[in-house]
Parts: structure tokens; C-alpha cells; sequence
């Protein structure tokens, strides 16, 4: 989590309301909350990874001003750390999802990487699924089991193809995006 | 060390359009052993039937090699690479005869042209009977419908008694229960001792496999880090780091 926020800072500077409603809007499917997200800040900051900079002017006397964030060298060090790093396999598709959002066209072949070597963990899923016994199937009033069994197995497999497809759609995309900036520039005349 | 039944090496193949070359293969090894199912799962247009059609000696492919039992096919004399083609592999052609009229008695007879009529017609019933489609015997194709086209064109594949099974897109059209039917007799032939090359936008239809991989962007993708020498295939594709 607190690599969304240090990408958010990467991108540009913010407040910390201001970050709540970015995150919001970009990463709802976190559903960090608000205390979550200052929380986050405070300890990102004593880590040193973020740092203020600079207070908003206030008209309210008593309101504590809101601080501007900014994230240091070290953060943006250990941003790209992460960024370069193998998704953790547990909930490793929803950390790709974070990657790709806060990505930059030069992070592009450590993508293309990660969206591979997903597949392959996909792969080594379906390999590991446990086999529905079937043996009855054949026979059209088979045991209702075996079907019930063979329903839940199809969407298993269903879910997973629907990764495969995604991520080769994904792959595919960032690949011509790479061939294109590496590629000789058209002339515009 | 007996060698696979099917290899192909860093086989490479692309189409020309006009100017343009339009990459479909790059670099794909590939090895089917007797008696092993292997899958091969590709969305529309991956390449998944040029791999088949090669799998099978049908096409060439620009680069690469593909060995049969140990012999490359592409060394292979004509006739030698017929012989193969006709008796060895056995391509399920989904579309059927080339004329709807022929009944399916007669087009699983034909790969046995010239051989004893009485053993013809035997080894084709063995087959209709085995698929369980043996009342669709007198039936012409276009009475068929598409589970009884998918097992009568296994059928016509398996009337040859080959060594190779290659199938594309069994399950297209089939519902959930005739699907693991069709999965279940493509194993049964596995189980047999033919090796069974199956390609399929349908990731169902390669559950059960022994081996499954999938082809995008012209590279086949396997599961993760087998050791070198038992590496099923060879991913190479525009954007991946060199290791």
C-alpha cells in the first residue's frame, strides 16, 4: 500500500486530503480510508521516504494548516525498487493492476515481465486444480456429483481464462507501445 | 534416451501481406510424447492452427525444425513424408468432408483407400462404434449435428490408427457435458499410446492435459521455471529482458 502512495507522490505532489481523493478515484478497489491514509503518510515520513514541503496558508485560526507532501530520493529509490520487483504471489494480480496504473513507459519491459511470468503462475494453477472424477459422466443420468463437481471446476477454469486472455491482451499492447517508441520516428511533414 | 514422438525446435513461421511480414511463430519448441495429451491454449488468430498444421506435416515452417519419431520431416523424401502424413498423424478435420453428401461411412473409409475392403470397413466401424456414433454410420454430414461432427471427425482421424493425434478446437460448439465427453475420449486415445496435440481457445478443453501452454504474440508461454532440459518450450518475444 504504501508504494501507491509513494507512486501518487512520484507523479506529483499532494496534501493529504488531496491524496485521499486521488487514491480514491484511482485505486477505489483498495478502499483505503482516510485514517489509513494519514496514518500511512506519518510513518512513510518518519521512514523517510516522503518529507514536507511546505504548509497551505490558512484563514481559519485555529485549524492546523494542511501539509504539502513530496516524496525524497530515497522514496523514489525504493518506488522503483518495488516497481522492478516479482508481484508477491498471494494477491500478486491486484499488486500488477496497482503497477500498470502508477507506470511510466520506461517501467514498460519489467511489465511485459511481470504480465509473462503471471501467465505462467496461471498455468501452474490450472496444472494444480484438483481433478474432478468424471468417471460417470458419460452416462447421461450419472451421478448428480460428478456434475456438481464439473460445475464448480468449470469456473475455476473460467476465471483463469479470463486472466490468461487478459494478460496476453496486456502484454500484447505494452509490446507495440515498446516497438513504437523504439522504433524510428515517423516523419511528420 | 527414446526421443519424443513429435519435436519441434525453434520452429519460426510468418505470413506476407503485401509489404509487411506477419510474424505467427517465433522460436516455438514444442515435444509430444506416445501417450501424452499436450495443449495448447491461443485466442483467435494466436497461430494456434499454423502450429497444429505444422505439428502435423501439413505446412513447412520458415525456420526450425519438426521431427517425427526422430527424423526430421522436412529431410524427409516425399513419398517417405507422405507415408507419414497418411498413416502416422491423424489430423481431425472439423470441417468435414469436402462434399456434405458424403455419407460418414464412406469418408472415414477413404484414408483406407486400397486397403482389404473387408478390413476398411471393419477398423471404420471399430472407430464409429469406439466414438459411440456408430448410428450416424449412414448419415450424411450436413445431417449432422455438432457433437456428432466433433466425434465422427475424431473418428475419421483414428480410423488410420496413428501414432499422432492432432485435434484443433475439439469442444467448439459443445455444451459443458458433451465437452468432458469429447476431453474424456481424447484421453481414452492418449491412454492408448498416441500422443494427442490439442490446440483450443477453450482453456476447458485442455484441463485434464499433461502439459498445457499458451501462445500469444507468436511465443508459446509454459508454466514456470522448469529445469533447461526439460524445457517445453522457448518464449521469445519484442519487449522480453534477455536472462
Amino acid at each position: 500500500m504504501k508504494h501507491v502512495v509513494l507512486g501518487l507522490l512520484r507523479e506529483q505532489r499532494g496534501y493529504g486530503y488531496d491524496l485521499q481523493q486521488r487514491l480514491d478515484r484511482r485505486f477505489g478497489f483498495l478502499r483505503l480510508s482516510e485514517t489509513a491514509v494519514y496514518k500511512l503518510l506519518n510513518r512513510l515520513e518518519d521512514d523517510g521516504l516522503i518529507a514536507q514541503d511546505g504548509r497551505r496558508p490558512v484563514t481559519q485560526r485555529r485549524a492546523a494548516p494542511p501539509v504539502l507532501y513530496a516524496i525524497t530520493e530515497r522514496g523514489t529509490r525504493e518506488f522503483e525498487r518495488w516497481m522492478g520487483s516479482p508481484c508477491s504471489r498471494a494477491g500478486s494480480r491486484e499488486e500488477l493492476h496497482v503497477k500498470i496504473k502508477l507506470s511510466e513507459p520506461t517501467d514498460l519491459p519489467q511489465l511485459i515481465e511481470m504480465t509473462l511470468r503471471d501467465e505462467q503462475e496461471c498455468i501452474a494453477e490450472l496444472a494444480a486444480l484438483p481433478q474432478a472424477h468424471l468417471d460417470q459422466l458419460a452416462d447421461a443420468q450419472g451421478p448428480w456429483s460428478e456434475v456438481a463437481a464439473l460445475l464448480v471446476d468449470d469456473a475455476h477454469v473460467a476465471r483463469l481464462q479470463v486472466t490468461i486472455e487478459w494478460l496476453q491482451r496486456a502484454r500484447a499492447v505494452m509490446q507495440r507501445r515498446l516497438a513504437a517508441g523504439t522504433g524510428p520516428r515517423r516523419l511528420v511533414r | 534416451m527414446r526421443a519424443p514422438l513429435l519435436a519441434l525446435r525453434n520452429v519460426t513461421r510468418a505470413f506476407s501481406r503485401g509489404p509487411y511480414e506477419l510474424p505467427v511463430l517465433r522460436h516455438v519448441s514444442l515435444k509430444v510424447d506416445a501417450g501424452q495429451v499436450v495443449g495448447v491454449f491461443g485466442q483467435r488468430a494466436a497461430g494456434k492452427t499454423t502450429l497444429l498444421k505444422i505439428a502435423a506435416g501439413l505446412e513447412a515452417p520458415d525456420a526450425g525444425t519438426v521431427q517425427f519419431d526422430g527424423r526430421d520431416v522436412g529431410a524427409l523424401s516425399r513419398r517417405e513424408a507422405a507415408r507419414v502424413l497418411r498413416h502416422e498423424v491423424g489430423w481431425v478435420e472439423r470441417a468435414g468432408p469436402a462434399s456434405e453428401e458424403l455419407t460418414v461411412f464412406d469418408w472415414l473409409r477413404l484414408p483406407l483407400l486400397g486397403r482389404d475392403r473387408g478390413e476398411a470397413r471393419r477398423r471404420s466401424h471399430a472407430a464409429l462404434e469406439r466414438l459411440g456414433v456408430r448410428d450416424c454410420a449412414d448419415e450424411p454430414w450436413r445431417n449432422l449435428a455438432d457433437g456428432e461432427r466433433v466425434h465422427v471427425a475424431l473418428a475419421q482421424a483414428l480410423v488410420r490408427e496413428p501414432r499422432l493425434l492432432v485435434v484443433d478446437d475439439p469442444t467448439a460448439g459443445l455444451d459443458l457435458i458433451e465437452r468432458e465427453r469429447v476431453v474424456s475420449l481424447l484421453h481414452a486415445v492418449a491412454d492408448d499410446g498416441v500422443g494427442v496435440l490439442i490446440a483450443a481457445p477453450d482453456l476447458h478443453a485442455l484441463r485434464r492435459a499433461d502439459e498445457v501452454f499458451s501462445l500469444a504474440g507468436g511465443g508459446l508461454v509454459g508454466p514456470p521455471d522448469p529445469p533447461p532440459e526439460e524445457r517445453g518450450a522457448v518464449i521469445d518475444f519484442p519487449g522480453r529482458r534477455s536472462a
